[in-house]
Parts: C-alpha cells; sequence; structure tokens
C-alpha cells in the first residue's frame, strides 16, 4: 500500500517534470510562455486523464515543430 | 495591501523568450494548438459545472448554452493570441460562476471588472462563493489572479468585449 503511494506521487512528480519540459521546449521553438505557464500553473488541479491529455498534446505539437 | 501585493507578483514574473526567429508556418501550426488548447481549457472548467448547472439556480442551462455559444464565436476567429483566448475563457467562466452563485450579480460584477484594481477581489468573490458548489471548478479559477495580473490591460479589454457580447446576444 505505501508502495503504491509512492509510486503514485512519483508518477506526479515525472509529470510535473515532464509538463516543466515540453513547455520550456515549447517556448523555446516560439510558443506562447504566458499562456503555457498558466497551464503548469492549474495542473495540480487537473484530472489524471486531463494531465496525460494535456502533455499528449504538448508532446504533439513539439514533435510537428521540431519538424520530425 | 493584498491588492499591491496582487501587482507586485506582476512586475516579478517576466516569461521567457523563444530563441531566434518563428517562420510563418510555424506559426500557423503554433496557432492551430493554441486554438486546440482554449477548447480544451473551455472543455475542463465548463465540464465541472455540469452537475450543478440546473440542480442550484433554474434556468442556468440558458444562461451556460448564451456565454458558450458567444465564447465558441470568440475562440474562432484567428487574430486572437493565445493570452487572449485564455483571458476569454477565464472572464467567461467568472461571469459563469456569478449565475451559479445564485446571486445574479453579474451587473455589478461587470462594471466592477473594468477596474483593474477590482478584478482580484471580483474573483475572490466568486470563488468563495462558488468553491463550495462546485470545488473543481472554483480550484482552477484560483489560478486565475495571477495569470490577470500578468496581462491586466488584455484582461481589462476581453472582461469589457465579453460582456458586450453577452448583452448582445443574450
Amino acid at each position: 500500500m505505501i508502495l503504491s503511494v509512492s509510486d503514485s506521487a512519483m508518477e506526479k512528480v515525472e509529470k510535473t517534470k515532464k509538463l516543466e519540459e515540453l513547455i520550456k521546449e515549447l517556448v523555446s521553438l516560439g510558443e506562447d510562455a504566458r499562456e503555457l505557464s498558466f497551464w503548469q500553473t492549474i495542473f495540480d488541479d487537473l484530472k489524471e486523464e486531463e494531465q496525460d491529455s494535456i502533455i499528449a498534446m504538448l508532446q504533439k505539437e513539439a514533435l510537428e515543430l521540431r519538424g520530425r | 495591501m493584498e491588492k499591491m501585493e496582487f501587482f507586485r507578483k506582476k512586475e516579478e514574473r517576466k516569461p521567457p523568450e523563444p530563441e531566434g526567429e518563428v517562420n510563418p508556418e510555424k506559426k500557423e501550426k503554433i496557432r492551430e494548438w493554441q486554438g486546440k488548447r482554449a477548447e480544451k481549457l473551455k472543455e475542463i472548467l465548463f465540464s465541472r459545472t455540469a452537475d450543478v448547472a440546473g440542480n442550484y439556480v433554474p434556468g442556468i442551462d440558458v444562461v451556460k448554452m448564451t456565454i458558450e455559444a458567444v465564447l465558441g464565436k470568440t475562440l474562432s476567429k484567428r487574430e486572437l493570441s493565445a493570452t487572449e483566448r485564455t483571458l476569454f475563457i477565464l472572464s467567461s467562466a467568472a461571469i459563469l460562476g456569478f449565475y451559479l452563485t445564485g446571486d445574479l450579480r453579474l451587473r455589478a460584477g461587470a462594471s466592477a471588472m473594468f477596474d483593474a484594481l477590482m478584478v482580484p477581489q471580483i474573483f475572490k468573490d466568486i470563488i468563495s462563493k462558488i468553491a463550495p458548489i462546485t470545488p473543481g471548478f472554483a480550484a482552477i479559477l484560483e489560478k486565475a489572479p495571477a495569470f490577470l495580473a500578468q496581462n491586466i490591460q488584455q484582461a481589462l479589454n476581453v472582461f469589457n468585449s465579453t460582456f458586450i457580447s453577452l448583452n448582445l446576444n443574450a
């Protein structure tokens, strides 16, 4: 049980880290830093599926902008 | 004092700059993704009010549909920046918040929203009243004041425009 809570906390940290990295990359590619920082602010208040959906969207955008 | 603190945060936060020139093709792609994110934010915020709409305030579904229709039309305008789109969603959510509190203070709130110093207080009022009804919606609105502070002039223009659109379309 403790392990499960710890895994969940780790997953949350990883997601937040992933979001930060993606935002940093997207801003360097020309994205709007202010609007993206709002997503960062509300990220913890989103449901898990909403968090996953936002990360997936940002990943796809980064891929597109990198031209791959 | 609290208001001063609100505006001080605006000065401290400076977003990073993009590296180098962004070509038109990339700009177009960025605009498309910004539109998708705006739709997502709208979906997230409005879905949180789905279970309370109708149960607490009679006629709220009609108000909600009007707000969503005006917002949808606004968000589809291509010339809007990502920040403006986000501000339009937040101002619409604030209006919906007024209605959901059940005290129908829309007009009082609308006039106060045109005053930059009143914006944080108005949001605070809405959040405190809406939190017991729909905490998920309130939790996201709680994060709005810092974003508004960074973009206060644009926010005031957007609030103005949102209220005018609603008056014309309601």
